[in-house]
């Protein structure tokens, strides 16, 4: 139990050095602005106490806001996200699966369960930050469509992201 | 009361939601509210010196167009120096060069972190007020313009690019008079507007953009780009003009900070004539 926590740590901290130092810096295009950190919360067990959650959630966007320059943004992102997570898991799943699945591994759960999973949450956090982002409702075909193609990007990445870090095990 | 307790344990994580997210809000409303507030005081030192050892172990990546560029500037440094030119005048009353007064200094810096793909773009610098970098100084590159200081601390600081939505330059359109205010609205990096331009200018596509010294943060003439096109809107009295711009944001290693010397005493002088 204890690896497992510290196994998170790392996973915390990996993921804040990826975003900071890797995605953002890339500057593909206008729209093409990957976040990949959201992933850590996607993959929290599903019995963590909600409030466990806020506050992680919490901790993770203010640390990438930090290093970012972006006060808030991705923390409040995050947050609405994080708060959004298990009313989402209890309306996807029936009640039978969550107590034989207590952790959202991509290749025990199935593929098309993670995908509208990750896939609904990250097109929240997404479109919170880009809203906070550009700050106006004046463009909003523009933040669309920058939601939509970089959440398409984040998407991808994550699923690949979410294979690494799930274990290959087999179930007894 | 019990009722009171069991209401605020059953939605507690209700209550913690609206905290947080209240923190994190008020925050960004903050920055977008406050004109020029940057997030880098209270978290500088720390973020600041991630991303200077981080640039430290990347920056022999981009040392060959460091070296051409330098090479490029040297170049351009010799032609002006005084004995590549020879003096013309045959008048007595000429201008000495004792009469020159130094007015621009310049402080060479690393750009050590910088997004150009959002909606409000940012630079980081190496350099602060140890340095003697102050809040409001320009910023310029061999190429062109680069943006504005908005905060200093000991060690970095902090540059609104051009790529700002609050960021106004003040330009002119080749060598006429007639000034315009250069602004981005995005998205992409390369491009910017200049507005307020009166319609009766004669503008070519093709003109070349330069600051027109007024604001007392950039010198003069500094090439700010090229005009890429322009109309004049059916009743408008003003040009609509996209110009392309010389400094390529994308790749951008080093920057000169420019200090303006007589910048006290210009603003002291235009304060009191205020009055």
């Amino acid at each position: 139990m204890i690896g497992f926590y510290i196994s998170r740590v790392f996973m915390f901290i990996g993921l804040v050095v990826f975003q900071v130092l890797v995605f953002n810096n890339l500057d593909f295009n206008f729209y093409v602005n990957p976040y990949i950190y959201p992933l850590f919360i996607l993959l929290l067990p599903f019995n963590t106490p909600q409030w466990l959650l806020l506050i992680l959630a919490f901790a993770l966007g203010i640390t990438v806001d930090l290093f970012s320059s972006t006060p808030g943004f991705h923390a409040a992102a995050l947050v609405f996200m994080a708060y959004c997570q298990p009313l989402l898991v209890r309306l996807l799943t029936p009640k039978t699966t969550l107590e034989t699945e207590t952790l959202p591994n991509i290749r025990t759960i199935g593929f098309a369960w993670f995908i509208t999973y990750a896939g609904i949450l990250l097109l929240l956090h997404h479109i919170v930050y880009f809203l906070i982002e550009i700050f106006s409702l004046q463009n909003l075909l523009l933040t669309m469509a920058k939601v939509l193609i970089s959440g398409l990007v984040s998407m991808v990445l994550i699923i690949l992201l979410a294979y690494l870090f799930s274990p290959e095990k087999k179930r007894t | 009361m019990r009722n009171l307790f069991q209401f605020f344990v059953r939605y507690s994580s209700l209550f913690i939601f609206i905290m947080l997210e209240g923190v994190s809000l008020t925050l960004a409303i903050r920055y977008h509210s406050y004109h020029r507030t940057s997030f880098v005081n209270a978290a500088n030192h720390f973020a600041g010196n991630v991303f200077n050892s981080y640039h430290n172990f990347t920056e022999y990546l981009s040392l060959k167009t460091v070296n051409d560029s330098l090479v490029r500037e040297n170049a351009l440094l010799k032609a002006r120096q005084l004995s590549s030119f020879r003096d013309e005048c045959v008048s007595i009353d000429s201008v000495k060069n004792e009469d020159l007064t130094q007015i621009y200094a310049y402080i060479g810096a690393k750009v050590i972190n910088k997004t150009t793909d959002k909606a409000n773009n940012y630079i980081l610098l190496n350099r602060g007020s140890r340095h003697g970098i102050k809040r409001d100084m320009g910023v310029i590159a061999a190429q062109g313009v680069v943006g504005v200081v908005i905060d200093a601390s000991d060690h970095f600081s902090v540059v609104m690019p051009v790529l700002h939505k609050d960021s106004k330059t003040s330009v002119k359109i080749g060598q006429s008079a007639y000034t315009g205010s250069l602004q981005w609205q995005g998205p992409s990096p390369y491009y910017a507007d200049v507005l307020n331009v009166p319609n009766h200018v004669k503008v070519k596509t093709g003109d070349t953009v330069y600051t027109s010294g007024y604001s007392s943060i950039y010198p003069e003439d500094i090439m700010v780009g090229v005009i890429k096109k322009h109309r004049i809107p059916s009743g408008s009295n003003f040009h609509e003009i996209t110009v392309k711009l010389s400094t390529n944001f994308e790749a951008l290693p080093y920057v000169y900070v420019v200090n303006y010397l007589l910048k006290q005493e210009q603003q002291a002088l235009e304060d009191s004539t205020k009055l």
